[in-house]
């Protein structure tokens, strides 16, 4: 056993290496103005792309704040209907639980594109396409799974043993909910919105037909400069798009952990 | 009830799709001044040779990266566990393409593999090839190499995540009996591991097979022109300017759907067989 310990070492960091050495292209990317075919490396680095992207379009910020605000509504939105359905599958027997067990999987599975096109007719008709909140609705049904399953598996491992005592202590409802519940479920909220708030920042197809071109996220910039092979500019897109969502996230952090002691909860 | 709003958006969004996509499937389309309901556009898609071998195509992407990231990323979690390197930086790094969006993924896959991309510069440096062109075509080819690629990418930290947060919770005193009793590492490997890890492999399975199954965007940006996955060919033909073949497009949503919703099917069968046998084992 002791002599393949060097083998597993090296084919983990070669895996830990395959993992991040795509991010530095993309990096690479951005900064090569010229780099013609045999050579390794760039010949001409400079900002050129950056100042394309940040300076010469006003559409950039514009697309920046869409594609955050609507992440955090959509993370929002989706934890409002996974908190209560995570607690419901977790605390409570009812009939037909295995039933919705797979019901809330199924948004994961069945292909997007096909709900997305069925859709767009009805929401035409009721004026939600080419709305911020229209395309919300539908990146929060493609969320929802990752959430419930989430706050599932948190409320599986809080039980309701706490609440119980609370309320024979007398307390209401409300008052349970955000004295004792909420400071026990929050780690799983963040995790459960973190990951609502990835697949909102991610999706384009949705975003397109739903939003009929009106509502342009940094995803909706980055597709067309892939399709017309300006890959540099995509870059510089793509790494707005993860530098913005990952300070927001950082962020959010910050100021849910200076209400909420989480060192003592359990993580999942 | 708690799960009220789910079951609202469920089904307000996702049958009310569905149905939608079914209704329009069947050639009605008010709006559009056609209002007789037929099979038609189901014969019509189903004679049609680009669906037969776009299904084939897309069955081919979907069982290749499916298959290979359950595999790689049940070998990347054993790694882990046997390096014990599941607390340190080094491993938050192989989780990190699980944040990074597929379009991202798209470009960073393009220059790394594509015919003038950096692989095919290094060939070139060491004297492999001659030319861009003697590199293989690995993006834009009928085999979806580039497609899978990006799905391997993405999916291995993504099953390898789900089999470490399962195993962590596997009891250690199985594996202290079976050593007791004196079973072969490979003994204790296909006998309690691969059992207890069963449905965690089944659901990563099919999350996978899913998302290869039904993504858009990566077939779209690097898949061949000539070997279309099933939601393209739907895009494809929802976006015709010819009126006629928008109930097509719908057509070939709902055989999607039906094939998703079969495989759920089946899934929750598999499922029930694998964590009963796993309770008996359990008490043998």
């Amino acid at each position: 056993m002791r002599k393949k310990q060097p083998i597993y070492n090296a084919l983990f960091y070669v895996f830990v290496a395959i993992s991040c050495a795509p991010l530095i292209m993309l990096v690479v990317l951005t900064f090569s103005t010229f780099w013609p075919y045999p050579s390794l490396l760039p010949e001409v680095v400079s900002l050129d792309y950056y100042a394309h992207v940040f300076i010469e379009n006003r559409q950039t910020l514009m697309a920046v704040v869409t594609s955050i605000l609507l992440a955090f509504f959509v993370a929002f939105v989706t934890l409002i209907i996974a908190i209560p359905a995570g607690k419901a599958i977790a605390c409570y027997s009812f009939k037909g639980k295995g039933f919705v067990k797979m019901l809330v999987l199924v948004p994961l599975i069945v292909p997007s594109v096909a709900v997305i096109m069925g859709i767009h007719v009805t929401m035409i008709r009721i004026g939600l396409t080419g709305t911020f909140f229209g395309v919300a609705l539908i990146q929060t049904l493609f969320a929802m799974p990752y959430a419930i399953r989430i706050m599932t598996n948190v409320f599986e491992i809080v039980g309701k043993g706490l609440e119980q005592q609370a309320s024979v202590l007398g307390a209401g409802t409300a008052t349970i909910f955000i004295k004792v519940t909420l400071p026990r479920i929050m780690p799983g909220i963040l995790s459960a919105g973190v990951l609502s708030f990835t697949v909102s920042i991610a999706q384009y197809i949705t975003t397109f037909i739903i939003g009929g071109g009106r509502i342009i996220t940094v995803t909706m910039l980055i597709i067309p400069h892939i399709q017309s092979r300006e890959h540099h500019i995509a870059a510089v897109y793509s790494i707005l798009l993860i530098v913005s969502a990952m300070i927001s996230l950082y962020l959010t952090e910050k100021i849910v952990r200076r209400y909420y002691d989480m060192d003592n909860v359990v993580y999942v | 009830m708690l799960l009220g709003p789910f079951f609202l958006i469920m089904g307000i969004i996702f049958v009310g799709g569905l149905i939608q996509a079914l209704v329009q499937s069947l050639g009605y389309l008010p709006a559009f001044g056609m209002d007789s309901v037929s099979l038609e556009y189901y014969r019509r898609v189903l004679t049609d040779f680009r669906f037969i071998s776009s299904l084939r195509h897309t069955f081919y992407i979907a069982l290749t990266s499916s298959a290979l990231s359950v595999a790689l990323g049940v070998f990347v979690a054993f790694l882990v566990h046997k390096t014990k390197r599941s607390n340190k930086f080094s491993f938050t790094l192989l989780r990190v393409p699980i944040v990074i969006p597929h379009i991202v993924v798209i470009i960073m896959i393009f220059h790394i593999f594509f015919q003038t991309g950096i692989l095919s510069r290094f060939a070139f440096a060491i004297g492999l090839i001659e030319s861009a062109h003697d590199f293989p075509l690995l993006i834009f080819d009928r085999g979806g190499v580039g497609v899978i690629i990006v799905y391997l990418y993405k999916q291995i930290p993504f099953v390898m995540l789900m089999v470490i947060s399962i195993s962590r919770n596997i009891d250690s005193k199985y594996f202290q009996v079976a050593e007791n009793l004196g079973a072969s590492p490979f003994q204790i490997m296909t006998r309690i591991t691969l059992p207890l890890l069963a449905p965690t492999i089944l659901s990563a399975f099919l999350f996978c097979f899913a998302f290869g199954f039904g993504a858009f965007e990566v077939p779209f940006l690097l898949g061949s022109p000539a070997r279309q996955t099933l939601p393209i060919l739907a895009f494809i033909e929802y976006t015709s300017p010819v009126l006629d073949d928008r109930p097509a497009a719908m057509a070939i949503n709902v055989i999607i759907s039906v094939i998703s919703l079969i495989m759920i099917w089946v899934y929750a069968k598999v499922l029930s067989i694998l964590t009963k046998r796993g309770m008996e084992g359990a008490i043998v």
